[in-house]
């Protein structure tokens, strides 16, 4: 079996046994005629239950003719680095207001992907936020947070 | 006639004219993605009517399509996930100094196709809308079934996983407060959870963060074919293409109509029809024009064949038609049959956009061909906060919520595990889509028939698409007993 397909048949049937797991402790309602509202989320989690188990027990195509391939050399730093300033913006982004947040976040992320070109990186943190706030704020007139500067 | 009068409107031919622009910058630039680009543009949208709305979110679709072609001729790179064939001849073709004929016959084949499946949808619709208002919820529930074990089956590399992760979706979907008893499921005391958890973040999580994930970990830089001389295709290119354009109008807007079909499925297909029509199959992969002419019609029929079920029965048949169904949700409209008899000048008004889309895509991008290819240079370093902070901007200001950020990100992160586990994305987003609507289905049937299973087989059309149901899980299954039976009766 591939390693990829045993992950994530383990993971899916684990999941499926807390969502299950988590149904039998669920009050039901007293006046329940008809299915109860956890009859549909039952029926969902026991299919993934047994799709999970079915890619645990499947050969896959070519399974025996020779080791998984070796896995790519990936990019992890790159990966962490994005969703770490992600993280950041969900959290700054009503604190600090929009413009502050978005273009603190721009210029990390292109202090990093874009290097060494620090006028560019600079020039572009201060247009992605301001054309964007004009866009959704202004033009579309979907309110942006303004946080504690009041921008 | 009425259609075209909302879709002519100044502020309609505006949007129709920026969608489709968009659209094809969208296909341009790989690893943007049409469904990331349209999830992420739903929010956009909320200020605006309806149906400019749905004209514009349409004509990004279709122009994505076109746009995907640019990418593979010139730099051997599908920009969508259909144009994948198109490098296979479009590639050979420009290195051959026949890059500009190749774009032409693309833009060309893909105007006939659009215009041809445009056609089709209004031919097609009266009819099954009228078949589809005398479904009860019995019939609904089972077509949903039907619906996701085809689109859940066929999306992917692998049936299991496919069905997989449209149950993960369907799960997704139940939770919130429930609409029947008003009990809370799943929601963990988090209040904004209460309403559910929404499409549009999951969906621009799963796509648009999860593909900027992917495309970090590449190599970020791409040669591009620049000098592109002559783009009307000679006589010979038009008696060479010819069949393959008609063949793929038809193949491509059949595979559309069809639940997972979708467009890289109806490329494929046209593809391989085409080298077994050709009398010198041996010139595919070395600059065939067919090879260009055939995928490319396939695909942009199929993209219109996709809105039949959309919009006649309210079922996506791919990943994107999806997205647009929750978008019309999202608008508050019940998409359907009755969304012909409620919002009449939705559906024309899109239908008659979809003409002047076509058109304007023929008319627009040719001339603009140089300024694809100077976009082509512009480095994904730069690119990538820009798309990240819209498609973070957008899931904000849906509802305000950093709760939803926090879930956009959430499943970014998965969908990037989910694309390193060959993971079909898309039948998550049809299980969060269509599970509230089977599971309100299948209790309205329960309480019509006092609570009786057997209701959904004492239908007869309710039991038909059971059945295919079933055929269509277990027809892979059936498949390999065939094959095996044959290897043995062959080895005897």
């Amino acid at each position: 079996m591939k390693k990829k397909e045993m992950y994530t048949g383990l993971l899916m049937l684990i999941l499926s046994g807390t969502i299950l797991v988590l149904i039998l402790g669920s009050p039901t309602p007293p006046d329940s005629s008809g299915p109860s509202p956890f009859f549909f989320p039952a029926i969902a989690a026991l299919f993934m239950a047994g799709l999970s188990i079915a890619l645990l027990v499947q050969k896959p195509k070519g399974a025996g003719k020779g080791p998984d391939t070796p896995p790519e050399k990936r990019m992890w730093n790159r990966i962490i680095w994005i969703v770490a300033w992600c993280f950041v913006y969900g959290f700054t982004i009503e604190r600090l207001g929009y413009l502050l947040s978005t273009g603190v976040v721009t210029f990390a992320l292109l202090a990093y992907f874009n290097r060494r070109k620090w006028f560019l990186n600079i020039f572009f943190s201060l247009v992605t936020p301001i054309s964007i706030y004009i866009l959704f704020d202004t033009l579309l007139k979907v309110p942006l947070p303004k946080g504690w500067f009041g921008f | 006639m009425y259609g075209f009068t909302v879709a002519l409107s100044p502020a309609n031919f505006l949007y129709c004219l920026l969608g489709v622009f968009i659209g094809t910058v969208t296909g341009v630039l790989p690893g943007l993605g049409v469904m990331n680009a349209v999830a992420i543009l739903i929010p956009m949208t909320f200020g605006m009517n309806p149906t400019a709305a749905m004209i514009m979110l349409s004509g990004i679709y279709y122009g994505a399509m076109y746009g995907g072609s640019t990418t593979a001729i010139l730099i051997n790179t599908p920009g969508e996930a259909p144009a994948i064939m198109t490098t296979l001849d479009g590639y050979q073709m420009a290195l051959q100094g026949r890059a500009g004929p190749a774009l032409g016959i693309a833009a060309f084949g893909s105007f006939i196709a659009g215009t041809f499946a445009t056609l089709m949808l209004m031919l097609l619709a009266e009819p099954l809308v009228k078949v589809a208002l005398s479904f009860g919820p019995t019939e609904y529930f089972s077509m949903l079934i039907l619906a996701l074990c085809t689109l859940g089956g066929l999306m992917g590399e692998s049936v299991i996983k496919g069905l997989l992760m449209a149950a993960f979706g369907i799960f997704l979907g139940t939770v919130g407060i429930d609409p029947v008893s008003g009990v809370d499921r799943f929601t963990f005391g988090i209040p904004d959870f209460m309403d559910g958890i929404g499409f549009l973040p999951v969906a621009i999580g799963l796509f648009a963060i999860a593909e900027v994930l992917l495309t970090a970990e590449l190599e970020m830089m791409r040669p591009v074919v620049e000098k592109i001389k002559g783009l009307l295709p000679s006589l010979k290119d038009w008696a060479d293409s010819k069949w393959a354009i008609a063949r793929g109008t038809v193949i491509g807007f059949l595979i559309g109509c069809m639940p997972g079909g979708g467009a890289t499925l109806a490329s494929v297909v046209s593809y391989l029809v085409e080298k077994k029509c050709s009398k010198h199959p041996e010139r595919f992969g070395k600059g065939a024009i067919e090879g260009v002419a055939g995928p490319e019609t396939a695909n942009n029929a199929a993209s219109g064949g996709a809105m039949v079920p959309l919009l006649t029965l309210g079922i996506p048949s791919t990943g994107v038609s999806a997205v647009l169904l929750g978008a019309l949700m999202l608008y508050g409209l019940r998409p359907g049959p009755l969304l012909f008899q409620k919002s009449p000048e939705l559906v024309w008004g899109l239908i008659a956009s979809l003409y002047i889309g076509n058109f304007l895509l023929l008319v627009i991008n040719l001339p603009l061909i140089g300024i694809w290819v100077k976009m082509l240079k512009i480095p994904f370093p730069l690119l990538l906060p820009f798309i990240l902070v819209i498609a973070i901007t957008g899931t904000y200001a849906t509802n305000n919520s950093v709760t939803e950020v926090y879930v956009t990100l959430i499943f970014g992160v998965i969908g990037y595990f989910m694309k390193h586990a060959d993971l079909p994305s898309a039948p998550v987003i049809m299980g969060i889509v269509l599970g509230p609507m089977l599971e309100t289905h299948f209790r309205r049937a329960l309480i019509i028939s006092n609570g009786s299973y057997s209701t959904f087989f004492h239908h007869p059309i309710s039991a038909v698409f059971l059945c295919a149901a079933i055929v269509s899980i277990l027809y892979p299954l059936i498949r390999w007993a065939i094959k095996r039976n044959r290897t043995v009766a062959t080895k005897a």
